[in-house]
C-alpha cells in the first residue's frame, strides 16, 4: 500500500499547484457563465478531496496491515514477481532523451542509426556486425519510408549532417 | 441499410481495398500473436502510414487489425501460456492445458473458430444496433451531449480494477490534461506557462503512444534476456464440425454475454473473455472440468472477447464514445483525418461506415480461411528477438507521433508519459481511466459551458431535459452501484471477522 500514499501525496501536490493556478485565471464576463478558470478548478478541488481520502485511507490499511498477520499483506501488494532488474528501464530512458536531443542537429537518419546502434548492443546483441547491418538497413528502410515516400518532414539536421541526410532520401 | 451495405461491399472489393484487407489480417495476426505487441499498440504504430491514406482504405486497414489482433492473441495463450494480446487471458486457463496433453492443433482450430462465429455474431449486432442507436442520438443537443459525455466518465467504475477512488482520481488527472491549452470559448491561455508548443494543448497521440506503447517496451527491457520460445510442430484443424456443434450452446451464449459486456461504454474484450468464461463455470455441470484442458473453456472466452471487441464499436460509431481503449484509438484516428464519430457519422460519411461494417465481416470469414497459413508464418517470426523489436518499435513511436503535428516537443511529451505509463501500470493503476478523461474532457466541457449559455446559466436544463436527465441519472447509479457493493462486502468480512 506505500505506492499508494506515494501516489495520492504527488496527485495532492500536483492538484494544489494547478489550483493556484486556475484560481488567477480570469472570471467569466457575464453573470450566470462559467469562465475559463472554473471547470479546471472544480476538476481540480475534486481531485484534491479525492487523493486526500486515498491517502487517509492508505494510512489506516497500513495500520491494519502492520497488526494483521504477514501473509495478508503480501496477497495486498502481491506484485512480488518483477523481473530482475528494475532499472534497466532508465537507460532506455537515457537513451531516449539524448536521441531527442541529437535529433534537430544531426537529422533523422544519422542519429536513428545511432539510436538502433546503442538500443539493440544494450537489449542484448552480441555480434558487432550484426548491430551495424541493422541499424544501417533500419535507417534506410524508416528513411526511404517516412521521408521519401510519405514525405514525412522529420529533422535534416546541421551543417554537414544536413548533407548527409540529403543524401540518403 | 441494405444499400447501406451494397454500397460498402463495392468499395472493399476494389483491389487497392482488398490488398488492404489482407494485408490489415496478416499484420494484426501475426503482431497478435507476438506476446508484447497489442492491438492498441500495433494500430499506434501503424497511424502515421495511414496519414496519407484515403479514410476509407485507412479505417479498413485499422479495423481489421484491430479485428485480427483478438483472434490471434490466442495462439500464443495456448502454445507458450503468455497471452498475445491482454484480450487471450482467460484462453490460457484451458488452452494451455489441452496444449499440454499434445492437443494443440485442435485447441488453435477451437480458438479460431469460435472466434470466427464470436466475431460474425458481433458484427451482425454491430450493423443491427449501430443505426438505431445513431438516430436515438440525432435528437441530442448540448445538454444531452454533456450527459453522454458524463455517463461515458462514469464508467471508469469498471475501468478501475475494484479501486473506483483511484479510477476516479486517473479521470480526473484526463479531464484535466485535455484542459490544458488555449480555452476555446474565450481565447485565455490555461496552464501554457507561456510556452507557445502548450498553447494548442497536449495531443492525444503522444499520450497514447506513450502511455501504451512506450512504457511497455520499458517494462520488456527491465525483463531478463528474452525467453526463447520453443515452437513445436502442430497440426492445426479449424473446422471441427462435430466438437463445434457440441459447443453451439457455450458459443451462442459467450457471444451474447460479449456483445454486450462491448457495448457498455469502457469495457473492453478482456473484461468480455474473463466473464463468459466465469459464467461457462457457472452454468457447467462439470465446474471441476474447467482448468484441465476442456473445449468449453476455450470456447466460451474466445467467442465472447471476438464478439465484444465488435460490440465496442457500437458506441463508438454512433455516439463518439469509445467502448474500450482499442477503441478510444481508433476515436484519435478519426479525429486526425477530420472525422468526427457519433450520429452525424451515419449521415455524413455513410460509405466509410458501412465499408467498415463489411470489412469486419469479412476478417472474420476470411480468418478462417488464412488462419492455418498464417501460424505457420508466425512460428518464424516469434523468432524475431527483442534487442531488434524492441528499438524498432521504439522508432516506430517516435515517428507516429511526430507525424502527427511534426513538433518535437510531443516526443518529450510523449517520453513523460512514457515514463508516467510505465510506474501507473506497475502500481496496477487503471491506465485507461486517464484517456477516457482526456478523450471526454473537451466534449464534457465544452457541451457542459454551452448548455449554460442556452439556458442563461440556469442548472436545471440538464434535468429538465428528459434525455439528459436519463442519462445522468444512469451515469449516478454506474457510480453508485459499485460503492454500495464495496460497502457492503466491507462489512461482509467485517461480520465474518466477528463472528470467527
Amino acid at each position: 500500500m506505500n505506492q499508494n500514499i506515494t501516489l495520492s501525496i504527488t496527485t495532492i501536490i500536483f492538484s494544489i499547484f494547478f489550483l493556484v493556478m486556475s484560481l488567477q485565471l480570469p472570471p467569466a464576463k457575464t453573470n450566470g457563465q462559467i469562465g475559463p478558470g472554473d471547470w479546471p478548478t472544480w476538476i481540480l478541488v475534486l481531485m484534491l478531496i479525492l487523493s486526500i481520502i486515498l491517502l487517509g485511507r492508505s494510512i489506516l490499511q497500513k495500520k491494519k496491515i502492520s497488526t494483521v498477520n504477514e501473509i495478508e499483506e503480501e496477497k495486498i501488494s502481491g506484485d512480488g514477481q518483477e523481473g530482475e532488474n528494475h532499472r534497466k528501464h532508465w537507460y532506455v530512458v537515457a537513451i531516449l532523451c539524448l536521441y531527442l536531443l541529437m535529433l534537430p542537429f544531426l537529422g533523422f537518419f544519422v542519429s536513428t542509426v545511432i539510436f538502433i546502434v546503442v538500443l539493440t548492443w544494450f537489449f542484448g546483441m552480441k555480434k558487432w556486425r550484426n548491430i551495424i547491418l541493422t541499424a544501417f538497413l533500419g535507417g534506410i528502410i524508416f528513411t526511404y519510408v517516412f521521408v521519401t515516400a510519405l514525405n514525412l518532414p522529420l529533422p535534416r539536421g546541421k551543417a554537414i549532417f544536413h548533407g548527409i541526410s540529403l543524401f540518403f532520401q | 441499410m441494405i444499400e447501406g451495405l451494397l454500397l460498402g461491399l463495392q468499395n472493399v472489393i476494389s483491389p487497392l481495398n482488398l490488398f488492404i484487407l489482407f494485408l490489415a489480417i496478416l499484420i494484426g495476426f501475426v503482431g497478435g500473436a507476438t506476446p508484447g505487441i497489442s492491438g492498441a499498440m500495433l494500430i499506434l504504430i501503424l497511424l502515421p502510414i495511414t496519414y496519407g491514406m484515403d479514410p476509407i482504405p485507412a479505417f479498413l486497414l485499422m479495423t481489421s487489425i484491430y479485428a485480427a489482433t483478438v483472434y490471434s492473441g490466442s495462439i500464443s495463450a495456448i502454445l507458450f501460456k503468455t497471452p498475445g494480446t491482454p484480450e487471450a487471458i482467460a484462453t490460457v486457463f484451458d488452452g494451455y492445458p489441452m496444449a499440454q496433453k499434445g492437443q494443440a492443433g485442435r485447441a488453435l482450430g477451437l480458438a479460431i473458430s469460435s472466434s470466427a462465429i464470436g466475431g460474425t455474431i458481433g458484427t451482425v449486432l454491430l450493423i443491427l444496433l449501430t443505426p438505431l442507436l445513431a438516430s436515438l442520438a440525432l435528437q441530442f443537443s448540448s445538454p444531452e451531449y454533456f450527459a453522454l459525455a458524463v455517463l461515458g466518465l462514469t464508467v471508469v467504475a469498471s475501468l478501475s480494477g475494484g479501486d473506483l477512488l483511484r479510477g476516479v482520481i486517473g479521470v480526473l488527472f484526463g479531464l484535466f490534461i485535455a484542459s490544458i491549452g488555449i480555452d476555446r470559448m474565450t481565447g485565455v491561455d490555461r496552464f501554457t506557462f507561456g510556452s507557445v508548443d502548450l498553447r494548442s494543448g497536449i495531443g492525444l497521440v503522444p499520450i497514447l503512444i506513450g502511455l501504451f506503447a512506450i512504457s511497455e517496451v520499458f517494462s520488456k527491457s527491465n525483463e531478463s534476456a528474452q525467453i526463447q520460445q520453443k515452437m513445436m510442430k502442430v497440426k492445426t484443424k479449424i473446422l471441427d464440425m462435430k466438437l463445434l456443434k457440441s459447443l453451439k450452446g457455450t458459443i451462442g451464449r459467450s457471444s451474447l454475454i460479449g456483445t454486450f459486456i462491448g457495448i457498455l461504454p469502457g469495457v473492453g474484450a478482456t473484461t468480455a473473455s474473463i466473464v463468459a468464461y466465469s459464467e461457462e463455470v457457472r452454468w457447467s455441470k462439470k465446474p471441476e472440468k474447467f482448468g484441465t484442458g476442456t473445449p468449453e473453456g476455450i470456447a466460451a472466452p474466445e467467442s465472447a472477447n471476438n464478439s465484444a471487441a465488435m460490440g465496442a464499436m457500437v458506441p463508438l460509431l454512433a455516439l463518439g464514445i469509445p467502448g474500450s481503449v482499442t477503441t478510444a484509438i481508433i476515436l484519435g484516428a478519426f479525429v486526425l483525418h477530420g472525422l468526427q464519430p457519433g450520429p452525424m457519422m451515419l449521415v455524413n460519411e455513410k460509405g466509410l461506415v458501412y465499408t467498415i461494417f463489411v470489412g469486419l465481416l469479412i476478417v472474420n470469414v476470411l480468418m478462417l480461411i488464412f488462419a492455418k497459413p498464417f501460424i505457420s508464418i508466425f512460428q518464424h517470426t516469434v523468432k524475431l528477438p527483442y534487442t531488434i523489436l524492441g528499438p524498432f518499435i521504439l522508432i516506430f513511436c517516435i515517428l507516429g507521433t511526430y507525424a502527427d503535428r511534426n513538433s518535437i516537443f510531443d516526443l518529450w511529451i510523449m517520453l513523460i508519459f512514457g515514463v508516467l505509463g510505465y510506474y501507473l501500470s506497475k502500481i496496477k493503476f487503471p491506465i485507461a481511466a486517464i484517456v477516457l478523461g482526456i478523450v471526454l474532457g473537451p466534449i464534457a466541457e465544452e457541451e457542459f459551458r454551452r448548455s449554460l449559455l442556452i439556458s442563461n446559466g440556469d442548472y436545471t436544463i440538464f434535468f429538465t431535459r428528459p434525455i439528459s436527465a436519463v442519462l445522468l441519472i444512469m451515469a449516478i447509479v454506474l457510480l453508485v452501484i459499485p460503492l454500495l457493493r464495496g460497502w457492503r462486502q466491507s462489512r461482509k468480512t467485517q461480520q465474518s471477522k466477528k463472528t470467527a
